[in-house]
């Protein structure tokens, strides 16, 4: 039962990317991405039900492996996916409209975005960490040609230095994974199972403490590439905000989570083997780094997209922070962040993307007065801002509640004061930014057309479940976040 | 073959591959630098079949076809497809001189190959040299690709990091799982085609390979 959903996750938007080619269906192309990634959407909940039901889930030969912490990464992987898609429909066609684009550019477009989808979902569900490892690489070369779809020289720029760093980097995450290898086969043998995510963690303790350690260096720096941790963040700025507005929402509000799960996986194995401290202690440095670095060009940024994407290294910062710190009410605000960053950045971006196109800017000087023009988008832009910034009542500000206690309670106190001043920094340029973007004085002549549905649905979606996991969390999505830190934990 | 005398060639095979490197380091023509990395992809499939033959494993022996085909034939011929197609220069565009470059290289290669010590690590076969080598070889690709200009050039720098990665793997643990090493193989062959379009592209837009033209972005 749960190999058909797995298929289904898969094998939907592969079969979209094909079918799209189909010359009939050209024209329809963003329908038919669309009912691929619903499909992939259900699949997804279906095997969240079974997780919650029934615990972890091995299936096709152990190749597959779902426990909560998979369900948590592919279930927003899937509705970002299911979000983003609906809001390619009118952004698309409007780049199209606008000559960005043109009408052959589409069908390419969509089938890229399914091709992406399929690469991605793999990430959570495979239970080979060499295979995750290459399903990791195939997303950044597939996302690079949706970064540089507009074939303009920055975005050839952004394109380019994503495809060179993002390669590099996750070379290194692959020594990191050969060394794991290594690691592993006196105890395992030299068969693929060595690789197997299970049969590590049953012999974690085993494996040569000096090995590991010196595998999770190179793990982390490697993913931590992909993830945007700072100091290896940057082709980050540039590729998200270059990108077409739904794919920003993708790479940031989905991509950087799947290489901060491998990152997490390998901590589970690192933490059994060599003690917990060396694992934390790295994951602590690069995400207060990755922070505090990105506090300086929030601060004097005036790009609406640069400006989340600087948003995206400090929040992956946070989620390494709060990993980190560790202990029962840090693992759970990582998790907790994790979502809600997912949730918010990805409406973001697409708010921003349809106020970018209606201004043909993304300097924010230029669009003042927002909520004025554009009541819909100014109201979203408004309320993104407040939930990123960590005010009550949205899940933020619980999670970096929880940031700061846990990490009092962990005898971190320093860490968890700097993070705080950091990230109440970060928060306070933020608010500042999206003020003078909403409520400035708008300039002469400017107007932005009324959203249609789909770019109202999509857009408010996300923000509509954040409000909900904030306010009234439903006991499943507290369980599945509880297990989730379980497993990071490493007693999963 | 016997795993003393697989040892020693191996350990024979992976030097190779570092003067090579440093060849690469020399070389001040694409066309030169490419042909170089074939031979030293060429000695990688080498020291697979001295493995494969020690260890009788047939899962080397697919690993190293494909390695021929991929790392020896697919992907220096795309570059070198670039060029042809491309009224570009052959120049690698190096931002340090020849000389500084190779005694850079040969100074890292010596410091890297003598003090790294195997470390934690004792290769399977008696290669025991070799994990600093390829630490050596994973270096002087980053050194290629710091130190150029020109866009391929720096591809070329890329895939000499991962000839000295799957020199690790191959005498850590007799390379990877083979679905694994597969599926690693494909996606460099993919990256190195999407390097292959966009350097075409690069040429439409800028005239030129040089990535000091892509510095707009910034902030």
């Amino acid at each position: 039962m749960i190999e058909f959903a797995l298929a289904g996750l898969l094998i939907a938007p592969l079969a979209a990317a094909i079918l799209i080619q189909a010359r009939p269906l050209r024209d329809a192309a963003g329908a038919v991405a669309l009912v691929a990634v619903s499909i992939s959407l259900a699949s997804a909940l279906a095997i969240a039900a079974r997780v919650q039901d029934e615990g972890p889930q091995s299936a096709f030969d152990g190749w597959v492996y779902v426990d909560s912490l998979s369900v948590v990464i592919l279930v927003l992987i899937a509705l970002v996916g299911v979000c983003a898609t609906l809001n390619s429909i009118p952004y698309i066609r409007r780049d199209i409209a606008d000559g960005h684009l043109g009408a052959a550019d589409s069908p390419r477009y969509y089938s890229l975005l399914m091709v992406f989808m399929a690469t991605m979902v793999v990430v959570p569900v495979i239970n080979n960490l060499g295979v995750m490892w290459v399903a990791i690489e195939a997303t950044t070369v597939v996302s690079v040609l949706l970064v540089s779809i507009y074939r303009t020289g920055p975005s050839l720029e952004a394109a380019w230095k994503y495809l060179v760093l993002g390669s590099v980097g996750i070379a290194l995450a692959l020594f990191g994974t050969m060394m794991t290898y290594y690691a592993s086969s006196p105890l395992l043998g030299d068969d693929s199972s060595g690789l197997s995510w299970t049969d590590l963690r049953a012999v974690a303790s085993q494996l040569d403490p000096d090995v590991m350690r010196l595998a999770f260096v190179f793990v982390l720096v490697g993913y931590g590439t992909k993830a945007g941790l700072a100091p290896m963040h940057t082709w980050l700025p540039d590729a998200h905000s270059q990108a077409p507005s739904p794919v920003s929402a993708l790479l940031s509000g989905v991509l950087l989570n799947c290489a901060l799960y491998a990152v997490l996986r390998f901590r589970v194995l690192t933490a059994a083997s060599a003690g917990d401290a060396y694992a934390d202690d790295l994951l602590i440095a690069f995400g207060l780094f990755s922070v505090g670095l990105a506090v300086p060009f929030l601060v004097v940024q005036h790009d609406i997209k640069r400006m989340l994407a600087y948003h995206s290294v400090e929040h992956m910062g946070i989620i390494a922070l709060a990993a980190g710190i560790g202990g029962p009410v840090g693992l759970y605000a990582a998790m907790l962040h994790l979502v809600a960053h997912s949730l918010t950045k990805s409406s973001l971006f697409m708010a921003a993307g349809s106020v970018v196109q209606a201004f043909n800017t993304r300097s924010m000087h230029r669009m003042h007065g927002i909520a004025k023009l554009a009541p819909f988008h100014g109201a979203s832009l408004i309320l993104g801002a407040v939930a990123l910034a960590g005010l009550p009542p949205f899940a933020m500000f619980t999670s970096e509640y929880g940031l700061i206690s846990g990490s009092f309670s962990a005898g971190h106190a320093a860490i968890g004061v700097a993070g705080l001043l950091l990230i109440a920094l970060a928060a306070a340029s933020l608010l500042y930014h999206t003020v003078q973007v909403a409520y400035g004085q708008p300039r002469a002549g400017r107007s932005v057309p009324r959203p249609g549905a789909a770019a109202l649905l999509s857009i408010s979606l996300p923000l509509v479940l954040l409000l909900l996991v904030s306010v009234d969390p439903p006991n499943e999505f507290e369980a599945a976040l509880r297990d989730a830190a379980t497993v990071i934990g490493g007693s999963g | 073959m016997s795993d003393d005398l697989a040892g020693t060639l191996i350990n024979d095979l992976a030097t190779g591959m570092v003067i090579l490197a440093i060849g690469i380091v020399w070389s001040r023509s694409l066309g030169w630098a490419l042909l170089l990395f074939c031979v030293q992809s060429l000695l990688l499939v080498g020291a697979a079949l001295c493995a494969g033959l020690a260890t009788g494993a047939s899962h080397i022996y697919v690993g190293a076809t494909l390695t021929l085909v991929v790392k020896v034939f697919a992907a220096p011929v795309l570059l070198w497809l670039v060029l042809l197609r491309l009224p570009t220069s052959h120049d690698v565009q190096a931002s340090i001189g020849q000389r500084t470059g190779v005694i850079l290289a040969v100074v890292l290669a010596l410091i890297l190959g003598q003090s790294l010590d195997t470390g934690p690590f004792r290769t399977a076969i008696g290669a025991d040299r070799v994990l600093p080598t390829a630490v050596t070889l994973m270096v002087i690709g980053l050194l290629v690709m710091v130190t150029h200009r020109q866009a391929l050039t720096q591809i070329v720098g890329f895939l000499m990091i991962e000839n000295g990665m799957a020199l690790a793997a191959l005498t850590a643990t007799y390379g990877m799982p083979l679905v694994v090493e597969m599926g690693v193989l494909l996606d460099l062959l993919l990256a190195v085609f999407v390097a292959f379009v966009y350097s075409t592209r690069m040429h439409t837009i800028f005239g030129s390979l040089d990535t000091d033209r892509l510095r707009t972005l910034k902030g």
